[in-house]
C-alpha cells in the first residue's frame, strides 16, 4: 500500500517534465504568433481564454461529449473485436499467417477512404463516425495483441504444463499477461488515433461534435476558435492516456522498474 | 510397478533420430542420473518423460501422484515476486491461503531464501537465487517424482553442493523418484543410485552403472576416484568428455 502511494506520488511528480514540454511548445507558439500575426496564428493566451469560454458554456458540453463518446465507443468495439481476435490468433500460427496480408490491406486503406464509403452506407450519423474509428483502430489493436501472444515465452507454458496448470490459467495468467507488453503501447497509439479519426470523420460528414465545431470555425475563418477546439481534443486525449492507460501500465510493469529504483540512473 | 517407465521411446527432430528405442524404469525413491555428451538427447528424454514432448514412438507410464520439473533455466514469471512464483504452481492444489503462505515459507527456508528475498522480483535476484526459487517451487508441490534438467549448473561450487544435499535429501526422505540430467559425472556419482549413459549417436541407451552406497553419503574422494576410473578404464564413458558434441550423421 505504501509502495503504491509512493508510485502515485512519483507519477504526479513526473508531471513537471510534461509541464516543461508543454511550456516549450507554448513558447514556440508565442514566437510564431509574433512573427506571423494574430490572423494566421493567434497567441496562446487568446486561444486559452477561448478554450475557457468554450468549456464553460453549457451548450458546448454535449459537443465535446459526443466526440469523446464516439471515440471511446469505437475504441471499445475495436478492443472487443480486434483485441480479442488478436489474442486468439496469436495462439495459432496458421491464423496469424492468414490474417497478416489482410491486415496490411486494412492498415493500408486511408481513413479518409473509409469515411467516404461509410458515409454512403450510413449517412451523417453516429454510426459513420464510430465505424470509421473502428476501421482505423481495430487492426492496430489486433496486431498489438497478436504480436504479444505469438511472441510469448513458450518455455513458461511448458513450465506451467509440467506443474499441471490448466489451459485457462495458462492463457490468462501467461499468454494474456505477456501480450500486454505489446498490447498496451498499441492501445496508447489506438486511443490517439481514435480521437483524431473521430474528429476528422465528424468534420467531413458534418455529424456535429468537435469536428463539426472545427468545420464552423473554418467557415468563419476563426483561427482562435479552431485552435481552441484542437486544444480541447488534445486535452481529452491526454486525459485518457495519462489518467487511464499510463497508471494501468506502470502498475503492470512494476517489475521492470524494480531493478532500477527511482532516482538511480542506469 | 515402477514409478516411471519409458517403453521403446523413439524421437526424431526433422527426420534426424535423437533417441531410438529407449526403455528405462525408475522406482519410487530412486535417483537416476542421465549422462551423455551434449546433443545426445538427454534433455529431450527428460522432456518426454515429464510429458512435455510427445515421443514419435513408444510410451511413458507413470505410477506416481504428482511430478515437478526443475529446468536448466529458472523459468520464473518476471512479473511475479519470488513468493508469487512459487504460489503460481500451488494455487490449484487444495491449499487455502494460509496453507500456501506456510508452504512457501517452508520451502524458501529449505533453499536459504530469506523473507525479504521472497518479496523481490526475479530481476532483483541473482542467477543462483533465481534457480533456488525454481527449486523451491518444485519442492513446494510435494512431488512424488522430480525431473531435474541440469538444475545446479548455474550455482557456484559451494552452493551447488548445498543445494544438491538439500533438494535431493528432502526428496529422498519423502521417497520421491528422481531423474536428473547432468554433464557432470561427479555430480552424478554423488547423487544417484544409478547412472544411465546415452549413446552419442542417437542409438538410445549405451549402458548403465549402478553405484554402491547411498546417495549423498558417499565419500567425495571415493566418488572422484570412481569417476577417474570410469573415464580411464570403462569403455562406456570413453569419449564422454572429449567429444565435441554429437557427430553429424
Amino acid at each position: 500500500m505504501v509502495s503504491r502511494l509512493g508510485r502515485v506520488g512519483q507519477f504526479i511528480w513526473a508531471g513537471w517534465i510534461g509541464l516543461a514540454a508543454l511550456s516549450l511548445i507554448t513558447a514556440v507558439w508565442q514566437a510564431g504568433h509574433e512573427a506571423f500575426g494574430a490572423f494566421i496564428l493567434p497567441d496562446p493566451a487568446t486561444v486559452l481564454s477561448a478554450v475557457a469560454v468554450i468549456i464553460l458554456a453549457p451548450e458546448n458540453h454535449p459537443i465535446i461529449g459526443a466526440t469523446a463518446e464516439r471515440a471511446m465507443r469505437g475504441l471499445g468495439l475495436s478492443l472487443l473485436g480486434g483485441g480479442a481476435l488478436g489474442l486468439a490468433c496469436g495462439y495459432s500460427a496458421a491464423a496469424m499467417r492468414l490474417t497478416r496480408p489482410l491486415l496490411t490491406v486494412l492498415l493500408g486503406v486511408p481513413p479518409i477512404a473509409w469515411i467516404v464509403l461509410v458515409m454512403i452506407w450510413f449517412g451523417s450519423t453516429d454510426t459513420t463516425v464510430i465505424v470509421t474509428v473502428v476501421a482505423a483502430v481495430a487492426p492496430v489493436l489486433f496486431l498489438g495483441a497478436a504480436e504479444g501472444t505469438s511472441h510469448r515465452d513458450r518455455r513458461l507454458d511448458d513450465m506451467a504444463r509440467a506443474f499441471g496448470v490448466g489451459p485457462a490459467r495458462r492463457a490468462f495468467g501467461l499468454g494474456l499477461r505477456q501480450a500486454l507488453t505489446t498490447f498496451l503501447p498499441a492501445l496508447a497509439v489506438a486511443s490517439g488515433t481514435a480521437f483524431k479519426v473521430a474528429v476528422m470523420s465528424e468534420l467531413l460528414t458534418n455529424a456535429g461534435g468537435a469536428g463539426g465545431a472545427l468545420a464552423d470555425a473554418r467557415a468563419t475563418l476563426d483561427a482562435s476558435s479552431a485552435l481552441a477546439w484542437i486544444v480541447i481534443v488534445v486535452g481529452l486525449l491526454l486525459a485518457v492516456e495519462y489518467l487511464v492507460i499510463h497508471p494501468f501500465r506502470s502498475e503492470l510493469e512494476r517489475w521492470r522498474t524494480a531493478a532500477n529504483p527511482f532516482g538511480v540512473k542506469t | 510397478m515402477s514409478a516411471l517407465s519409458l517403453v521403446g521411446v523413439k524421437h526424431a527432430y526433422f527426420g534426424q533420430t535423437v533417441l531410438d528405442d529407449v526403455s528405462l524404469s525408475i522406482e519410487a525413491g530412486e535417483c537416476v542420473a542421465l549422462v551423455g555428451p551434449s546433443g545426445a538427447g538427454k534433455s529431450t528424454l527428460l522432456h518426454i518423460a515429464a510429458g512435455l514432448v510427445t515421443p514419435s514412438e513408444g510410451r511413458v507410464e507413470r505410477a506416481y501422484g504428482r511430478h515437478a520439473v526443475v529446468f536448466q533455466d529458472p523459468r520464473l514469471l518476471d512479473w511475479k515476486t519470488a513468493a508469487e512464483n512459487i504460489a503460481y504452481v500451488l494455487r490449484h492444489r487444495d491449499l487455502n491461503r494460509s496453507g500456501r503462505v506456510e508452504r512457501i515459507a517452508e520451502v524458501a527456508s529449505l533453499v536459504d531464501l530469506s523473507v525479504e528475498d521472497l518479496t523481490k522480483f526475479p530481476v532483483e535476484l541473482s542467477g543462483g537465487m533465481r534457480q533456488r526459487v525454481a527449486i523451491a517451487r518444485a519442492l513446494a508441490v510435494k512431488p512424488d517424482f522430480v525431473f531435474f534438467d541440469e538444475p545446479f549448473s548455474a550455482l557456484d561450487v559451494g552452493l551447488r553442493l548445498r543445494m544438491q544435499d538439500l533438494a535431493v535429501g528432502a526428496l529422498l526422505e519423502r521417497g520421491a523418484g528422481m531423474m536428473f540430467v547432468t554433464h557432470d559425472l561427479m555430480e552424478a556419482a554423488r547423487l544417484a543410485h544409478r547412472l544411465v549413459v546415452l549413446d552419442a549417436d542417437g542409438r538410445g541407451l549405451a549402458g548403465e552403472r549402478r553405484l554402491e552406497g547411498e546417495p549423498l553419503q558417499r565419500d567425495i574422494a571415493l566418488c572422484f576416484a570412481r569417476v577417474q576410473d570410469w573415464l580411464v578404464n570403462d569403455p562406456l564413458f570413453a569419449g564422454l568428455n572429449d567429444s565435441h558434441g554429437r557427430r553429424a550423421q
